[in-house]
């Protein structure tokens, strides 16, 4: 599997994973319950978007989001499993999605 | 087989050849899609098996079945809290099952491609020298039919 495709499929993935602990952590909040599901389709819409196309994993742009990818959702990792601070896991998700949303757009 | 049937082989087996050798080359190049869309597939069906697990929407119990049922026995719990215990089992069997579904898509795509790169050398032989001395189904097939048996018995055809 390219690594491009691993990143955001890890990414989505993980939010996946975690979309109802993150969902029951908003308490209700209706706007951060919208702005986490906003985030999953985009990470899912990323992620499909990198299947429906043929990519090549070795250009040098990709390769730099990748690893951006792999810090963020290392980060993210770390923000989940903090889940009772929700405003900075819902940043953390958002910048993560975002620059999963490069790589998609690099595909 | 006679000396016409043969010619007629030769001559499909020439027209085939290029086809195939295409197949191959396309499923190698998206097998890891393939393999990428079935995990997160089980990953989603997954998280929903914990949260209905959690939410007890969902009957423990089936956790003994495997103990009790050499026996003709069935499970019967007096209340939700007792099935409370059986949880954690639940949990690591949704978390097991889908490793082991993973790791054999994996394996059945592996072996679909060995299964069509093996079927392009055969006809390759058939078309360039005229002989293909291997006719048999190609025995790494197994593994895909029986990674269709068991699939089939989980995905939704509809």
């Amino acid at each position: 599997m390219t690594v491009a495709l691993q990143s955001l499929q890890d990414q989505y993935d993980l939010l996946t994973n975690n979309l109802a602990s993150l969902l029951e952590a908003c308490q209700g909040d209706r706007d951060k319950m919208n702005l986490i599901n906003s985030q999953y389709a985009a990470s899912q819409a990323n992620y499909t978007k990198c299947i429906n196309d043929t990519f090549n994993g070795n250009d040098p742009s990709v390769q730099a989001l990748v690893g951006q990818m792999k810090q963020e959702q290392a980060q993210l990792t770390v923000q989940v499993a903090r889940i009772g601070e929700i405003a900075g896991v819902i940043t953390a998700i958002t910048t993560a999605v975002q620059t999963g949303a490069a790589l998609a757009a690099k595909m | 087989m006679s000396l016409i049937q043969q010619r007629e082989e030769r001559k499909v087996a020439a027209a085939l050849d290029t086809t195939i050798k295409a197949l191959g080359d396309l499923f190698s190049a998206e097998a890891d899609v393939y393999d990428s869309l079935n995990q997160t597939y089980l990953t989603k069906a997954a998280s929903l098996a914990r949260y209905c697990t959690e939410k007890h929407l969902v009957d423990n119990t089936a956790v003994l079945v495997p103990a009790l049922r050499p026996f003709g026995l069935t499970a019967r719990l007096p209340s939700t809290t007792e099935t409370e215990q059986l949880k954690t089992a639940t949990e690591a069997q949704v978390d097991e099952r889908t490793k082991s579904l993973v790791a054999a898509h994996q394996k059945a795509s592996s072996a679909m491609l060995q299964a069509i790169t093996e079927m392009s050398a055969r006809i390759h032989q058939l078309a360039t020298e005229g002989k293909m001395p291997s006719r048999g189904t190609p025995v790494t097939l197994t593994t895909v039919e029986k990674w269709i048996s068991s699939a089939s018995t989980y995905l939704s055809s509809s």
